[in-house]
């Protein structure tokens, strides 16, 4: 039997990865402008601890929206998606983009491991 | 498949008849001003924008005149730098996004099975605010001051020193004008998308251009934002009011780069999204078959949207920032590729799964995912640091982003025009002609632009009036010309086959195509007074599944009574849940007035004003803008009526109420999204201060008093009370609480403005001098303009309550203004931590 989920937890569960990922971009690169102006020895690693939350945070919006997808289908079987079934449709595109963005957060976050953090170009 | 085949029961000829009168435009020149329903307004939008296009395109073949061979003279230097600036800002500014914005005005009521966008005036002060605003920038030529600084206007070339004339101030200013219009557009089509639709058309059965409006809605929003406080940043620095840009006071030149590629970026995304809808709409007609994988064409239009904004430094690879830094720009130009891919797969196995009918729009889709792929493999390359080393600023970036905007956008509205013309004119385009508009577009496109790559490599700069012989360049530039004038030739044919097809075309009738989705269940042309019944939707593809476009729920059926051919003497349309599409209320929709059109005239003369340093407009303008603000929110006769017809109803969910007060009506959301804009420009001018305080003439340097600031900030607090208040006395029918809550609300918030100016002018602060101090004042300013609006709202609201405190029209102001003076607390304390705590820390 499905269970009722509401706007609220649908929007968190479509937008929760992607606004990780932005928030992400966001602090990583304060973290490298600090690192840079004040010589700041650990902000590589700062960078890849700030990595590793995002991504970690990002994987729960998965979960989250994985657990509404469950309810939204209820006892259902058949294939992934039901394309009348609105409540469905979101909790399982929360699914997907929590995959996108945990990629797209590891990408951009392991660059201090192969760069040097303040060389310009 | 099945076709839409049952017609729905005929309506009472007399009030048809009345339905249709209240819907229709007032007649004579005077009524062509007072115009706001989307239809007639949409059309005037698209025709100046074409406008445009050919005028932007002109300016290119000079351009290509001048390259054509080395060394030459058809234009000088100067002359070579004004045209290449205003073709860059017409073919971005003037061009593709209204464009855009007005097929969506036009379609998007068709495509969501309403009548109207939920804001009409609005529709008619963008169109009128950017056809001003392009008059404006077209007239700078009038006195030989077009804007020269390039369309990304970067300081300090653009700064007044190096540009001392009046040509960027045209610039900055004309701009905003536009910018205006873009956000006031964007606002319409979020709200009409998310609370406007067909009942049933839930979120997974939009079609997909509503989705890629949708997106390109919320990322206008967050992308123009910024570009207008940089722009009203480099105007004030222009004006030597301010120095956020200059070097010499510890000003930050980059800054305005991060800013205008905040912008820039995001921007090419906002012009292809839509392309990419159109698209959708054409491979799926013309492939006789549903999109493959609706889903993940959805996923992909909103993931471009997000990963857009983490893009920008990609135009700044070469401005010396970190490597690390650098290294998150370049994955994310990398990942973008992922949703892009997934669509451009979508559409070919959609292609290969259906069976293609190759009429001139699917051509034209051809074309695109050809030169489109071109452009975003070129685009992969210089997303990676060291190719973007060596082609930055080279003619391969020319042709780069002429593949991403002619392929990616231009050919894609080609393909739209073809598509829906025949709906907005009523007859169809000659296929001939679209074929030989289609080839010669796409061979000379090549022909002009391909070259331009092999130009890039060996060295040829971009932004140059002329080139030396022998250095190899002359065969290619001689070649992209020949293209140039061939490509304008293609054009020329579209702008024939149009006036031909006016008079000659093929009658379209309502769905030429047999297409699936809701615009083709309309005539064609649509009438002023469009769904006489709303249609209701109960899949993906209503027009393919669909028997009728009947309500079959008895409920619904109620429900739905109130709007066949009804309210026949106001204009009002449905109100729906924004994840189910359930009908929740009727929306009063204003008829014609003057007001957008005299908002508009204050606004130019607000910008004359400014450009010409003068009192008199500003003081004309500003008089022109209270007027315009007291015919917008006078009470209207057929407000009063739908109150009266609906106002009374009691809860019942057989029949829909008036959407009237707080989150059921339209306006509480148009206030979310003013708030989401104003939200935005905080913190692209937090992120200026944190940005330009790092540096000689700091924060730290310069501790500021507290004590003033710290009592404006309560006061600010303190008006939210009072609103609640207020509200707390509309809910209770307490008239008194009400008028005093406002009253005390506008006092206290007059109160806060006063405290945080005094505190500025008592600081000794010399923002023409200093960058920190500049920056201050950019966060303070941002403030009092906050403040200044929530009192211009407060105002409104308690001259309703003065008025009448009993109308619900007033208590929907009232709603309004809680969200925004709970806004303006908010603002408050983050500016009051910002300026006066951060230092301190």
């Amino acid at each position: 039997m499905s269970r009722e989920i509401g706007t609220g937890a649908l929007v968190v569960a479509f937008l929760g990865a992607p606004t990780v990922w932005a928030l992400h971009l966001a602090v990583s690169y304060f973290l490298v402008s600090i690192g840079c102006r004040t010589d700041w020895a650990g902000a590589k690693a700062a960078v890849l601890l700030a990595t590793v939350i995002a991504a970690l945070i990002a994987i729960g919006f998965g979960v989250f929206a994985w657990q509404r997808w469950r309810w939204a289908r209820g006892g259902r079987g058949g294939g992934l998606l039901d394309p009348d079934h609105v409540r469905e449709f979101l909790a399982l595109s929360g699914v997907v983009f929590a995959a996108l963005f945990v990629a797209a957060i590891i990408m951009s976050g392991i660059s201090p491991l192969f760069l040097p953090l303040c060389t310009t170009s | 498949m099945s076709a839409h085949t049952v017609p729905p029961p005929p309506v009472p000829p007399d009030t048809l008849e009345a339905f249709e009168k209240t819907w229709s435009s007032a007649p004579g020149f005077l009524g062509m001003l007072r115009e706001v329903n989307n239809i007639p307004i949409a059309q005037r939008y698209m025709v100046t924008g074409f406008a445009f296009f050919l005028l932007g395109g002109l300016l290119g073949l000079l351009m290509r005149i001048q390259l054509g061979s080395p060394e030459n003279t058809f234009l000088d230097a100067e002359t070579y730098n004004q045209i290449f600036t205003m073709h860059g800002t017409t073919m971005m500014f003037l061009f593709v996004i209204p464009f855009i914005e007005a097929l969506a005005n036009y379609m998007l009521p068709l495509l969501l099975g309403t009548r109207d966008l939920p804001f009409p005036r609005m529709t008619a002060l963008s169109y009128w605010t950017y056809l001003f605003g392009g008059i404006f920038l077209y007239s700078s030529f009038l006195f030989g001051a077009a804007p020269d600084g390039g369309w990304f206007a970067y300081v300090p070339l653009t700064n007044v020193e190096y540009s001392p004339g009046i040509n960027m101030d045209f610039w900055d200013i004309g701009l905003s004008v536009a910018e205006i219009a873009a956000l006031g557009a964007a606002a319409e089509m979020i709200v009409a998308i998310i609370r406007m639709r067909a009942p049933g058309m839930t979120l997974n059965r939009m079609p997909l251009f509503v989705w890629a409006m949708l997106v390109t809605g919320v990322m206008i929003i967050f992308a123009f934002t910024p570009l207008i406080v940089g722009t009203a940043m480099l105007e004030l620095d222009r004006k030597e009011l301010t120095a956020f840009f200059k070097p010499e006071a510890g000003g930050k030149p980059l800054l305005w780069q991060h800013i205008f590629w905040v912008f820039g970026h995001p921007e090419v995304y906002i012009m292809f999204i839509p392309a990419a809808g159109i698209v959708s709409h054409v491979v799926q007609t013309f492939s006789r078959r549903a999109i493959v994988s609706y889903t993940l064409m959805v996923l992909s239009i909103v993931a471009t949207g997000f990963i857009s904004f983490g893009l920008w430094v990609h135009h700044m690879f070469t401005a010396g920032l970190s490597a690390v830094a650098l290294g998150f720009f370049t994955a994310a130009s990398m990942a973008i590729a992922i949703p892009n891919g997934v669509q451009v797969f979508g559409w070919i196995a959609t292609l290969w799964a259906g069976r293609p009918v190759w009429r001139t729009p699917l051509l034209f889709v051809l074309g695109f995912l050809v030169l489109f792929t071109i452009g975003g493999l070129t685009g992969i390359m210089v997303g990676s640091v060291p190719f973007d080393w060596q082609a930055h600023d080279s003619y391969f970036l020319v042709a780069h982003f002429h593949y991403v905007l002619i392929g990616g956008v231009v050919f894609p509205l080609f393909a739209g025009l073809y598509y829906w013309l025949p709906k907005v004119t009523g007859r169809l385009l000659n296929e001939r002609l679209g074929r030989w508009n289609f080839w010669l577009m796409f061979v000379f496109f090549n022909v002009a632009f391909f070259p331009m790559h092999l130009s890039g490599l060996l060295g040829m700069p971009r932004r140059v009036y002329t080139y030396p012989a022998g250095l190899g360049l002359e065969t290619l530039n001689l070649i992209s010309t020949i293209g140039a004038f061939g490509f304008a030739i293609g054009i020329a044919l579209f702008v024939v086959n149009v006036v031909w097809s006016r008079r000659n075309g093929e009658l379209a009738g309502s769905n030429p195509w047999g297409s699936d989705s809701l615009e083709w269940s309309e005539a064609s042309p649509p009438p002023s007074a469009q769904f006489v019944r709303i249609p209701v939707v109960r899949s993906r593809h209503p027009l393919w599944e669909h028997q009728d476009l009947l309500p079959h729920d008895p409920q619904l059926l109620g429900q739905m009574e109130d709007l066949n051919a009804r309210p026949a003497h106001w204009r009002g349309a449905l109100v729906v849940s924004t994840v189910d599409a359930t009908p929740l209320a009727i929306a009063h929709m204003p008829g014609s007035t003057i007001a957008p059109f005299t908002m508009a005239v204050a606004f130019l003369a607000i910008f004359v004003g400014a450009l010409v340093d003068r009192a008199e407009p500003l003081a004309a303008g500003g008089a022109l803008a209270a007027v315009a603000l007291f015919l917008w929110f006078r009470p209207q006769a057929s407000e009063t009526l739908a109150l009266q017809e609906l106002g009374g109803r009691k809860e019942d969910p057989a029949r829909l109420q008036l959407a009237v007060g707080g989150p059921i009506a339209n306006g509480w959301w148009g206030m979310l999204v003013l708030i989401s804009i104003l939200a935005t420009a905080l913190i692209t001018t937090i992120a200026s201060y944190f940005y330009i305080s790092d540096g000689p003439s700091g924060a730290s340097q310069l501790p500021l008093s507290i004590t003033q600031p710290a009592l404006g900030t309560i006061l600010s607090l303190l008006a939210l009370v009072a609103v609640e208040w207020a509200l707390r006395g509309v809910r209770k029918h307490q008239s008194i609480a009400t008028r005093l809550g406002l009253a005390a609300a506008w006092i206290v918030s007059a109160g806060a403005l006063g405290l945080s100016i005094q505190a500025f002018s008592g600081a000794g602060l010399e923002p023409e001098r200093s960058a920190y101090a500049s920056a201050v004042l950019g966060m303070l300013g941002y403030q009092w303009l906050v403040l200044i609006i929530l009192l211009v709202t407060v105002a409104i609201g308690l001259l309703w309550a003065l008025g009448d405190p009993e109308d619900r029209r007033g208590h929907s102001v009232v709603h309004n203004i809680r969200l925004m003076a709970a806004f303006t607390g908010v603002s408050a304390v983050v500016v009051f931590v910002v300026v006066y705590v951060s230092p301190r820390l």
